[in-house]
């Protein structure tokens, strides 16, 4: 296959940015440490990024900029998380929420605004957050008061991110003290147009992780604005909300898979290079299973997340849907996977020099994937009360689910932003998927592990439809019962289980080997799920422990990513010949060949 | 009745849930933030009435 537009542009980013763990690269992990560490922003990783033009990769391509798949975004950010989350955020991020909102909701005056800043490399940040309302976005109290002819502001906005060095920012802001969810509107404000005596910024904040970030707020004391710095109607700010978030939401956590990939990386690197009871770490087995758990987990984030992504071109109309479950699940799953690697660096983890240093601060950063831009309690509750239509509408049909969805690289139709709807109102196809995908494997395909958990999700799913069909919705609001969370638990494996299914079932019909074709990794994702749905172990059988342990170990070597995506690190042999192509890891276990390899620097 | 349904603890996403649900009692096929849109119940139970007429009318 032909590598597209984006990926060769992921290669170029490679490339410049080079391997982050060498040394004395100017651009890798040491730097990367010093400036954590002096809670600043990685000054040469922002100028090369300025030099790579990230912020264009947020402009769609329409307006000038480069973004056509939300995919390819995906991976060319998580390129910038793999190597330092406070980039990503802190230089990329934040502009492209305040993008999506703009591109939803401007005019054609304040879009062209919008990327002409964002294609020339400067930001633009979006002020949300109130600290007094947190999530409850409704209650939102700085006040956009709106009069014939101008608009004045009133209010603040705290812990948001570049607020005081970006040349623009999208408000969220208050247009009628009525409560409810037509009261608000989305502001494009242009700085130089503010009057400077009557705005303020407060103090930055500081943090945990993304320590470098510039979280800061703003104050506004009857600050006038132009009329044309609304966007939409006023009243329509929530829906527009709810709309675009269903992009960034999707998008901004799966980004953060890049920050696993580095994890077990340096999880495998520690573990091969140090040796104790007289071999090699990693061929412990206990080591071996809680290094290959943390990849499968690595592979459904990641698998589930792309499906989610490329649904959003796809199937505009059930995302409101999927964007909650995911931000739901891969948050959760990524940083429970970052933690039991933890364990396997022991007190390397916890040292702030030499080779592991990097894990501390990734294990820091990682934290607002669950509370960050909506907090994962809130995505379960919202689906909770979507159980019982989603029981009556969708469930009890065979899920229809278009190839695009599953297939990296596919064409996929123009990301519409006007087709993203607040409401799936009860409809989603991909769960249901699953019950019609085992069916379509002709017999003796499957192995009999992959079968058994994919029918016991199959068989879940349908008892979902039976317990959810008359719940009273009454009670499943935000004050509902908290063991009813459980059933969206159960509800978002059964998603996660069909996207992998579904996912591993499409690469069956490619010519070539590849790993996504590969049964076993798929056998290992379900054997997690079906742990994390109970009374299962959580560690994979050996068979399947062994090939991710092997399959990491290569891509490490060889410098390839460690997702489903398509593009080797190596962008030497990207460039000449396009993809590589997959073989199955070889060796057997225990891996000493791992240990010996030159191209693995000792810890 | 003319309080804000918002006072009822009810919050935006979940009014979008009540609505598909009042959809299938009612049969009919409404806005879906036709209760963002009418707050109160007077108002709601207006737009309702309003909704189920034209259905009749439109199926007749
Ligand atoms: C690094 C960083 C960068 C940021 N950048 C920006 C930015 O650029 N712009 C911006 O506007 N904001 C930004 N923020 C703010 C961020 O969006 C808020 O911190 C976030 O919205 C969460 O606020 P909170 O945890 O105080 O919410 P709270 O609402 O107080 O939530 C706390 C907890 O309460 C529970 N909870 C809340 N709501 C529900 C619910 N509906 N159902 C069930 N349980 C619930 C959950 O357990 C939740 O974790 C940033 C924050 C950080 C840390």
């Amino acid at each position: 296959m032909n590598p597209t537009p984006g990926l060769r542009r992921l290669a170029r980013l490679e490339r410049e940015f080079g391997d982050p763990f060498e040394p004395d690269n100017p651009l890798g992990f040491n730097r990367i440490l010093a400036a954590d560490e002096a809670e600043a922003m990685f000054g040469r990783g922002e100028q090369a990024l300025a030099e790579f033009g990230l912020n264009a990769e947020f402009v769609p391509s329409r307006l000038g900029g480069r973004l056509d798949r939300l995919d390819d975004l995906v991976e060319i950010m998580r390129s910038v998380y793999r190597r330092d989350p406070c980039l990503g955020l802190g230089y990329g991020a934040s502009s492209f929420i305040a993008g999506v909102n703009i591109w939803l909701a401007g005019s054609p005056q304040q879009q062209r605004f919008a990327a002409d800043l964002l294609c020339s490399g400067r930001r633009i940040a979006v002020a949300y957050h109130e600290l007094a309302h947190g999530n409850d976005m409704a209650e939102t109290e700085c006040r956009a008061g709106i009069e014939p002819g101008r608009i004045t502001l009133n209010g603040r906005k705290e812990v948001v991110t570049n607020i005081q060095r970006s040349e623009a920012f999208v408000l969220f802001a208050r247009t009628a003290a009525q409560p409810g969810a037509r009261s608000h509107a989305q502001l494009l404000i242009d700085k130089a147009a503010l009057d400077r005596s009557r705005f303020g910024y407060l103090p930055r904040f500081r943090t945990m992780g993304m320590r470098g970030v510039q979280l800061g707020g703003i104050e506004f004391r009857d600050c006038r604005v132009p009329e044309s710095s609304l966007m939409g109607r006023p009243g329509y700010g929530l829906e527009t909300a709810l709309r675009s978030f269903q992009i960034t939401r999707t998008t901004l956590v799966s980004m953060f898979c890049g920050v696993l990939d580095t994890g077990l990386r340096v999880a495998l690197r520690h573990s091969t290079g140090r040796r104790l009871y007289g071999g090699p770490v990693v061929d412990m087995p206990h080591v071996r299973s809680v290094i290959a758990g943390a990849y499968a987990d690595l592979l459904a984030a990641d698998c589930f997340a792309s499906v989610a992504t490329r649904a959003l071109h796809v199937l505009p109309g059930e995302t409101a849907i999927y964007a909650q479950a995911v931000k739901f699940f891969v948050s959760k799953i990524l940083i429970r996977a970052m933690d039991e690697l933890s364990e396997v660096l022991g007190a390397h983890f916890y040292v702030r020099d030499g080779e592991a240093a990097i894990f501390q601060k990734l294990l820091r950063d990682i934290q607002p994937a669950g509370f960050g831009h909506a907090a994962r309690a809130a995505c379960q509750v919202s689906l909770l009360s979507q159980l019982p239509l989603l029981a009556r509408r969708s469930w009890p049909e065979p899920g229809i689910v278009p190839d695009e969805l599953f297939v990296a690289g596919m064409a996929l139709p123009p990301l519409a932003f006007g087709d993203l709807v607040v409401s799936a109102a009860g409809r989603e196809g991909l769960s249901g998927a699953l019950t019609s995908g085992i069916a379509a494997c002709r017999p003796g395909l499957l192995r009999p592990d992959v079968a058994e958990i994919a029918e016991h999700f199959a068989a879940d799913h349908q008892l979902l439809t039976e317990s959810c069909r008359d719940l009273d919705v009454a009670a499943l609001g935000i004050s509902a019962d908290p063991r009813a969370y459980g059933l969206v638990t159960r509800y978002v494996r059964v998603l996660v289980a069909s996207a992998c299914f579904e996912t591993w079932r499409r690469a069956t019909a490619t010519d070539h080997t590849t790993f996504t074709k590969d049964q076993r990794w798929l056998a290992a994702v379900l054997h997690r799920l079906r742990a994390a749905a109970g009374n299962r172990p959580r560690s994979l059988p050996p068979e399947l422990a062994d090939f991710l342990v092997e399959e990491a170990a290569h891509r490490l070597t060889s410098r390839r990513g460690l997702c489903l995506g398509l593009l080797p690190f190596d962008t030497h042999r990207f460039r000449s010949d396009g993809e590589t192509p997959w073989r199955p890891p070889t060796s057997t276990r225990p891996s000493s060949s791992l240990g010996s390899s030159s191209a693995l620097p000792r810890t | 009745m003319n309080a804000p349904l918002a006072d009822y603890g009810l919050d935006s996403l979940y009014a979008l849930a009540i609505v598909a649900d009042i959809e299938d009692y009612l049969n009919i096929s409404v806005d879906a933030t036709i209760m963002w849109d009418h707050p109160t119940v007077a108002g709601l139970a207006s737009a309702l009435a309003t909704q189920v007429a034209a259905d009749q009318v439109a199926t007749e």
